[in-house]
């Protein structure tokens, strides 16, 4: 054995491999992040962001979030992040990590970098959550041990039917039954069709939100500010009827909604008391590419007890009036939970199948959760899940 | 058995349309996933073990074969 000073530095060699990321590889997180996200990243900027994501960290508090790297032979090549989250189930609240930001360089794409990326995550943290849309993804994460839960369905509403009539085309409208391609493919060749079409669709929509979808007298306002204390007690109430849900504790809805993305927030009161409340994402400001641009608000999140239809529609209509003040062409929603699918057939949102898969990963003896996705209550805020439909 | 046999075999595709050049880049079959289990085939066909920087290098049939012959696999 050689004394440690007595003999040359052995060179350095690069390492191939998965490395946990934190703040003293925050050169190597910048490295990455310049090459697949962010020009201007760099080690200050990680560091800060690192520093803020521990501050909010919810279940290790002042820790940054797990994350990794894949070197190869010392270059970063694939990352994957994770968001601590608090998961409430009908036996208490556990810990749990959403994986997110899985990104290969299209240099080592089709090798085993992904696969790595995750199996190393889940030897990591225990409860894993994950929302993917791409199959080749969902193999991926399957492979490495989750299993899926389920499709999370959509729904849309149509605030200006004429503008994603004519916005739509032949690729997005693929999905639609062979007849009604047929007959949207004559009416976006035509202004007066579409003009036509569209008048009558928002009439039929109104008409049917009118009559199955009332209120009775209960509306949205939109929250000025944030009011903790009444959030907490309105997820306090809403939990009590839920299986299993990504907590909406008022710090977890505003580390995801108070920042960043310009969210609009509503509330719906009842004697007094927050009785619900919603989250809408404005559209793009270029609109959304895979719908010929048009305007697309998203309803990132709803918190309602599942005992208060007549609250869930008001919300629903309340967020409809806030999309069209953001001038949106359409207002779309994916929502796991048999309560608030029911609240939006009734006020006129068209269902489509969902795309954004849901899978988890338990520890070995942990009480289990719910494997039907109607038990979960998740909307498309979860796990930063906006970006995908 | 030649690594043309099990690529094609595992990929669903003819071995004899395989040569050294073929890739993840050039054959859509080969993802991330399939890779993974090309890695744990050859392991298992060749008695070999792997190493992740091996899993890295060998995302062509010609690497495949670079990387047998450096574990000591013969086919």
């Amino acid at each position: 054995m050689v004394g440690a000073g007595t003999a040359p530095a052995a060179p350095a060699v690069p390492l191939t491999g998965v490395i946990r990321a934190g703040p003293d590889q925050a050169e190597l997180l910048a490295a990455f992040y310049r090459q697949a996200w962010d020009p201007a990243a760099t080690a200050d900027s990680v560091r800060a962001a690192l520093r803020a994501a521990a501050a909010r960290n919810p279940v290790r508090p002042g820790e940054p979030p797990p994350a990794f790297l894949f070197l190869a032979d010392g270059r970063p090549v694939g990352h994957l992040g994770t968001i601590p989250v608090r998961l409430w189930t009908a036996a208490g609240e556990r810990s749990a990590h959403w994986l997110k930001g899985l990104m290969v360089l299209p240099s080592h794409r089709n090798g085993p970098v992904g696969f790595y990326l995750v199996r190393e995550a889940l030897a990591q943290v225990e409860l894993a959550l994950s929302a993917a849309v791409a199959p080749e993804a969902r193999a991926l994460l399957r492979a490495a041990g989750m299993a899926e839960v389920g499709a999370i369905p959509n729904a849309v509403r149509l605030l200006h039917p004429a503008r994603v009539l004519r916005a739509v085309d032949a690729d997005s409208a693929a999905a639609l039954p062979r007849p009604a391609r047929a007959a949207a493919a004559r009416i976006r060749r035509s202004p007066l069709l579409c003009a036509l079409a569209g008048a009558a669709v928002r009439m039929a929509c109104g008409a049917w939100a009118g009559v199955r979808g009332g209120t009775g007298g209960v509306y949205a306002v939109v929250l000025p500010e944030w009011r903790t204390g009444e959030l907490a007690r309105l997820w306090a109430r809403t939990r009590r009827g839920l299986s299993a849900a990504p907590s909406r504790d008022p710090y977890s809805l505003r580390a995801r909604y108070g920042g960043e993305g310009g969210y609009r927030l509503l509330g719906v009161y009842e004697g007094g008391v927050l009785a619900g409340f919603a989250a809408v994402r404005p559209p793009r400001a270029e609109g959304d590419p895979r719908l010929g641009g048009a305007r697309v608000a998203t309803l990132s999140e709803i918190v309602a007890p599942v005992d208060r239809p007549a609250v869930l529609r008001a919300l629903l209509r309340g967020a409809e009036t806030v999309a069209r003040s953001l001038d949106a062409d359409a207002l779309l929603c994916s929502a796991s939970h048999p309560r608030v699918r029911a609240a939006l057939r009734r006020r006129a949102w068209l269902p489509f199948p969902g795309n954004v898969h849901l899978l988890l990963r338990e520890p070995p003896g942990a009480p289990p959760l719910p494997r039907g996705l109607d038990a979960w209550w998740l909307t498309r805020g979860d796990s930063h899940a906006d970006e995908v439909f | 058995m030649p690594p043309e046999l099990l690529v094609g075999r595992l990929f669903g595709v003819e071995p004899a349309s395989l040569d050294d050049a073929t890739s993840n880049a050039t054959l859509a079959q080969w993802t991330s996933l399939a890779h993974v289990n090309l890695v744990l085939a050859v392991e298992s066909a060749y008695g070999v073990h792997l190493t992740l920087a091996d899993a890295l290098e060998a995302t062509s049939v010609g690497a495949l074969k670079r990387v047998l012959r450096r574990r000591g696999a013969r086919w």
